[in-house]
């Protein structure tokens, strides 16, 4: 039985690195999607939103594929840009902030495809 | 560049820590459910090494998985025979009182040149030497010899020699190992005391064994042993 206390020891570490990610992705996909809403409603400026979303990028990069982030850096960058502007792709842009979130999501939770 | 640097020291002690969990074993005398896991465990280390996009835990986590299931696979494999039977097989006697036994060879698709070809390995150049050979599930070859065709041991000829002390290495390049010292119950006093003797401090010495009755050998630095 003593063999058993490092299966334990790791069988715990690893069930807390599933919740973590799981639950610390989820916030952090949500929160970005809030972030994004309350920059269109002009409650945070720009920077902060890019602010905002580096220092959850960083955290996030524990869980997340780093190509995901990549590209919602891009598309933020982006949405800054075309909605300063007043320009009318900034719709498409957070449809793919959007969509790249959501797969994010997808790939933390059990399911067929992330399954398959 | 830095992040690979550092991914790469992370995973080799994870991975060492995890090898290590799962006890000491080489290559050739691994079960089959542990070298499935040791080759998965250093495919999946390679993933988060070669790919900086994917992030470490989910190799961690991967790993972490794989050393849980191997702990507890080989504790249901020691506490039941089912178990231990469906994950490794069993060992196949393959010569039998002298027999070679061709349906049991087909069995584990052994051919009479791999048999002839582990015989050797085993010293063993005459089959007709051999009375039982069993291959073991690690793909090893036991061999019992024939009374006629085993070598003379000292009980076969009746000699009453006593069993001799096992030595241990009790100083390292000038470093006393204190560990062997208390299996083999001599005092760091003692020690010393054969140092003395022989006009030598443990900083001077390459290598010393000691045996329980006091018997050692010992190799200075850059010297012959003495």
């Amino acid at each position: 039985m003593k063999r058993l206390v490092p299966a334990v020891i790791i069988l715990t570490m690893t069930i807390f690195i599933c919740i973590t990610a799981h639950t610390f992705v989820n916030r952090a996909c949500d929160n970005t999607i809030k972030d994004i809403e309350l920059y269109y409603n002009k409650k945070i400026s720009s920077q902060q939103l890019e602010d905002n979303w580096q220092n959850r990028k960083e955290n996030m990069a524990l869980f997340v594929n780093h190509g995901f982030l990549d590209k919602i850096s891009i598309y933020i960058g982006q949405l800054t840009v075309f909605t300063d502007n007043n320009l009318p792709e900034n719709e498409t842009v957070y449809k793919n902030i959007k969509s790249v979130l959501s797969l994010i999501k997808a790939e933390q939770r059990f399911g067929l495809h992330s399954f398959y | 560049m830095i992040s690979t640097v550092l991914r790469t020291i992370i995973l080799y002690i994870i991975v060492t820590v995890a090898i290590r969990l799962m006890g000491k074993r080489q290559i050739g005398d691994m079960q089959p459910n542990e070298l499935v896991i040791t080759l998965l465990i250093s495919e999946i280390a390679a993933i988060p090494l070669q790919d900086t996009e994917q992030p470490m835990s989910v190799g961690l986590a991967a790993i972490f998985v794989l050393v849980f299931l191997e702990i507890v696979i080989s504790i249901l494999a020691m506490k039941s025979f089912s178990v231990r039977k469906i994950l490794n097989g069993k060992s196949v006697v393959v010569i039998k009182n002298g027999v070679i036994d061709q349906h049991a060879m087909r069995n584990v698709r052994m051919t009479v040149i791999d048999l002839i070809e582990q015989l050797r390995g085993q010293s063993v150049f005459n089959l007709e030497d051999v009375a039982f050979a069993v291959l073991e599930v690690n793909g090893n070859l036991s061999v019992l010899l024939k009374k006629d065709a085993q070598p003379i041991s000292v009980k076969d000829i009746e000699l009453n020699i006593p069993d001799e002390p096992l030595p241990l290495p009790v100083i390292s390049d000038g470093k006393i190992i204190y560990e062997s010292l208390r299996a083999l119950e001599i005092s760091t006093q003692k020690l010393k005391k054969i140092l003395k003797h022989k006009c030598s401090t443990p900083k001077e010495i390459f290598l010393m064994t000691l045996d329980r009755d006091g018997n050692h050998t010992i190799i200075k630095k850059g010297g012959a042993n003495n």
